[in-house]
């Protein structure tokens, strides 16, 4: 019988682990991204195995637009990489700072 | 303890799961990040389809794996990254960052559930017939929450406009009229009255 709980602690450990991603690679753009989305997959592990344990489908469709959604934001964060790489020819985010005072 | 054959494929592909997730963040070179993450998407696929969510697994493989993994994988081949600069903040940062994530897993960890909570089998609408996922959810929404269908395809829709605008560049041949120009232009600057001694 498989149950909510070792799919709550992998969703659980899924975010530790996207959330340690951010903290360890701030100066890489992209690999901020991945780890986002290593977040959202996490969020959305959460999201079903409710969906299956309350038997609900809302959770599910919950799921369909946070993945609209990441897509949409996805697409767009990696135009905006590609915007700062063509205006300085790298991507660190520590290089990023005209707007600090 | 027996352990059943689903209990084995959860804990063989949450197994593959994690393990890709800690090579995504620990890895060096951004395209085999890449390819890890498109590793973990594989089998939390197959454990979303454990849950009975088989619309979502399959949409997690073919949109986000068919789309949006090749486009990072694009972005990351297209962009000229140099590696051993990159991985100046990762010793620095690492007991922090391991502090903060053992303190919060701990916590998820603390709310769980002590005791098993049993499945709730019967559904909370009571004139449902057997419908497969993806019908169950082609019901709600495009019922319930046609609304937010709506406005997700118009958030699409931006998206593709502001990917466009910001990523296009303006064409240096371009044959389109300029009308500032047109109208600051003098007579002087299109015409120019010489006089020369004519020629004997």
């Amino acid at each position: 019988m498989l149950l909510i709980n070792n799919y709550l602690t992998l969703g659980a450990v899924l975010f530790g682990l996207g959330l340690v991603g951010i903290i360890l690679n701030r100066n890489n753009i992209i690999a901020l991204l991945m780890c986002i989305e290593l977040i959202l997959l996490a969020v959305n592990t959460n999201f079903i195995a409710f969906s299956h344990h309350y038997n609900a489908i809302t959770g599910q469709v919950f799921v369909f637009f946070i993945l609209t959604v990441a897509a949409a934001e996805a697409a767009i964060g990696l135009a905006i990489v590609v915007l700062i790489y063509r205006e300085r020819g790298n991507i660190d985010v520590n290089a990023i700072n005209q707007l600090k005072g | 303890m027996k352990i059943g054959l689903t209990e084995l494929i959860f804990y063989v592909f949450a197994a593959v799961v994690v393990i890709s997730a800690a090579m995504v963040v620990t890895q060096k070179n951004p395209v085999r990040c890449v390819l890890f993450l498109v590793l973990a998407f594989f089998a939390s696929a197959v454990l979303w389809m454990l849950q009975e969510a088989e619309f979502l697994a399959l949409i997690l493989v073919l949109v986000y794996v068919g789309a949006v993994m090749t486009l990072f994988l694009f972005i990351v081949m297209m962009l000229n990254i140099d590696v051993a600069e990159t991985k100046l903040y990762f010793t620095r940062y690492l007991p922090f960052g391991l502090i903060i994530v053992a303190l919060l897993v701990g916590l998820l960890m603390i709310s769980l559930p002590e005791h098993n909570v049993p499945r709730i089998t019967e559904s909370l609408r009571t004139n449902q017939i057997a419908l497969t996922n993806t019908e169950a959810i082609g019901m709600v929404l495009y019922t319930d929450y046609v609304f937010a269908f709506e406005l997700a395809a118009v958030l699409l829709l931006v998206a593709i406009v502001a990917a466009v605008s910001l990523t296009h560049r303006v064409v240096v041949r371009s044959k389109k009229q300029q009308i500032d120009k047109q109208l600051m232009t003098r007579a002087c600057d299109r015409i120019e009255l010489l006089s020369m001694k004519s020629e004997k």
